[in-house]
């Protein structure tokens, strides 16, 4: 029998209760007191009616509670939903009432935000508040329908197994091209496959000291979370205030001895950038894994000359088809700053073909669908062709094999774009924009960016007769409804914005602008 | 101290036309707001180094020096490297 995700983290407590399972700065679990944490939410979950079938909602800042309640929220059968406290509260009422949960549970200095959040949220689709903080206060309102104090009284015994391998483990909201978030869902048997071969190749052991860095609603953290603890090994939680101060995710990684860190590849640019690793640097360390954006080759040759006793491994693959469904062990330095990095081959259990220059993925890390969403779930989910019953996902990603055998990842079939490891629909933001009054016309362009972050945003746009706009007031409007790293960095106001032959606006045209800059002969076009 | 309260208010004034936002008073708290990011905290060393002529050596930083335009504004004062 396949286990659910939660089980061998058990098998660890009994094992070394001892031993610490994860930790951010002085605040430190236990295996043990992991597992007894975890065992009271989930009874406490199942006494306010929440488990198999049903969701949770975490709205924790990354710390040692936070895991503790996914492993709660999976003990009591139920999947998770990790929300992002720093996303305006309209769109995170749309993911709540989305997603339908039973319960959220809150710490943290999150109050006046949650706050409205749920006011927000349509009364049938409001979650019961589980409130597991004692030095914050809850939001004002209804009482909580349960606190730390009804979690004491709990035993800390494990509850009867709930679920099964193909039960939703978690659902992880992305950006949606239509303006809407959908949710992508992973079983437990999506991160399990993905763990089984992880965990051997990379070697996980007791041993090791496992860096948590990606925000808790990215794929990735999965690997991370389970990765560490179904090994028995130390998982650090990074603060995510650290990413504005390089030297100090260097500190971090020297301090507590990381023996392995994954992070998308614009964090390890900003540290080049900042040059913080110094030769033979962080000597526990053994890998570094990345993922999430195309690597720039400048940044990788930085790492590998500096650490040579690290093994670097390039994984890529959709949150749709679960954490990595190709990797690549870099076997040298690249010899010269223009060489790309491969995405490489499949996983084992997982198939990438190329279908009219397009990556088509299948196998056992293939997610179920989009949370309630079966329209666009089959636009992504396709019928395998030849292979009646088996589905492909569709990843939009454009890519060649190379002459090595390698498979390259090339760009985008539609306008997804990437930014610091975040997935944006450029759709997103311009419905977003139309939404606004003042605008008569306007389109969302992604440049490359000279600095680490990937691409940059950029907005051109013609205001309506008579209406006063700036980008500063384009900005708070779009702010008020989409998170900060979909807010476009560059404006460009137009009189008309450029059309092409066939009426529609030119793209090729507004990006030559933005990376120009030269806005003067927009407006001579226009 | 007044001069630090005129640069906070530089600061804020270049804040506003780096990022194109409201300028925040300089006792706002720039990471809990989210108003500072590590992308724009790139831009804001830029900056910086162009409207003010200071280089900040990013060793010396600690986060709650870039937690208010206030802080900002004493580290820029601030002699380098003391």
């Amino acid at each position: 029998m396949s286990a659910l995700l939660h089980e061998p983290v058990t098998a660890q407590a009994e094992m070394r209760p001892e031993a610490v399972a994860v930790a951010r700065g002085d605040v430190r679990l236990s295996y043990g007191e992991l597992e007894g944490l975890s065992n009271r939410l989930a009874r406490q979950l199942a006494a306010a009616g929440c488990g198999r079938g049903e969701r949770v909602a975490l709205y924790l800042p990354k710390s040692p509670l936070a895991v503790a309640a996914m492993l709660g929220a999976l003990k009591a059968g139920a999947a998770y939903v990790p929300m992002d406290p720093e996303s305006p509260a309209p769109r995170q009422a749309r993911v709540l009432a989305l997603a339908d949960c039973r319960v959220l549970v809150a710490a943290g200095p999150v109050a006046p935000r949650l706050r409205e959040v749920l006011a927000a949220t349509p009364p049938g689709a409001c979650p019961r508040l589980a409130w597991l903080d004692d030095e914050h206060a809850a939001p004002e309102g209804p009482a909580p329908a349960f606190t730390l104090r009804e979690l004491g009284a709990q035993p800390a015994r494990a509850p009867a197994r709930a679920g099964a391998p193909s039960d939703p483990a978690l659902i992880l909201f992305t950006s949606g091209s239509t303006g809407l978030p959908k949710g992508v869902t992973l079983t437990h048997a999506n991160v399990a496959h993905f763990l089984g071969w992880a965990r051997a190749h990379f070697g996980l052991e007791a041993a090791d000291r496992v860096s948590q860095h990606a925000p808790l609603r990215f794929d990735i953290s999965t690997f991370d979370i389970y990765g560490a603890l179904w090994s028995g090994a130390e998982l650090h939680l990074v603060p995510p205030e650290l990413n504005l101060l390089p030297h100090k995710l260097a500190q971090l990684m020297r301090e507590a001895r990381l023996t392995q860190w994954f992070s998308v590849p614009a964090v390890l640019t900003l540290m080049a950038k900042f040059d913080v690793v110094a030769p033979g640097d962080f000597p526990s360390l053994r890998r570094v894994l990345f993922a999430g954006e195309v690597m720039p080759t400048p940044t990788l040759m930085y790492w590998m000359r500096r650490l040579p006793h690290v093994f670097f491994t390039n994984l890529y693959a959709p949150t749709e088809t679960t954490i990595s469904s190709s990797y690549y062990d870099v076997p040298r330095c690249p010899a010269g700053a223009r060489a790309p990095i491969p995405i490489g081959r499949a996983v084992p259990g997982e198939e990438l073909l190329l279908l009219d220059g397009e990556l088509h993925i299948a196998g056992a890390g293939l997610s179920p669908g989009y949370w309630r969403d079966p329209e666009r779930t089959a636009e992504a989910f396709v019928p395998r062709p030849g292979r009646p019953g088996e589905r492909l996902y569709r990843t939009g990603d454009l890519a060649r094999v190379g002459e090595d055998g390698m498979l390259y990842f090339l760009g985008r079939a539609d306008t997804q774009v990437k930014c610091r490891g975040h997935r944006i629909e450029l759709g997103e933001i311009e419905a977003a924009l139309n939404a606004l009054a003042a605008l008569r016309e306007s389109a969302v362009v992604a440049i490359a960016s000279s600095g680490f972050e990937g691409a940059l945003l950029c907005c051109a746009y013609a205001p309506a007769p008579a209406a006063v706009v700036t980008p500063q007031s384009l900005r708070a409007g779009l702010a008020a409804v989409l998170p900060g790293y979909m807010l476009p960095q560059r404006w460009l106001r137009c009189e008309a914005l450029p059309k092409n032959d066939s009426g529609k606006i030119d793209r090729a045209a507004l990006r030559a602008a933005f990376e120009g800059g030269g806005e003067a002969r927009i407006e001579e076009a226009a | 101290m007044s001069g630090d309260g005129a640069l906070a208010q530089r600061l804020g004034e270049l804040f506003a036309e780096t990022f194109h936002i409201e300028a925040p008073a300089p006792d706002t708290d720039l990471l809990e707001s989210g108003l500072l990011d590590s992308f724009q905290f790139v831009e804001l060393l830029l900056a910086l180094e162009r409207r003010f002529g200071v280089r900040l050596k990013i060793d010396d930083i600690e986060l709650d020096d870039l937690r208010t335009l206030a802080r900002i504004a004493r580290k820029v004062a601030a002699p380098q490297g003391a």
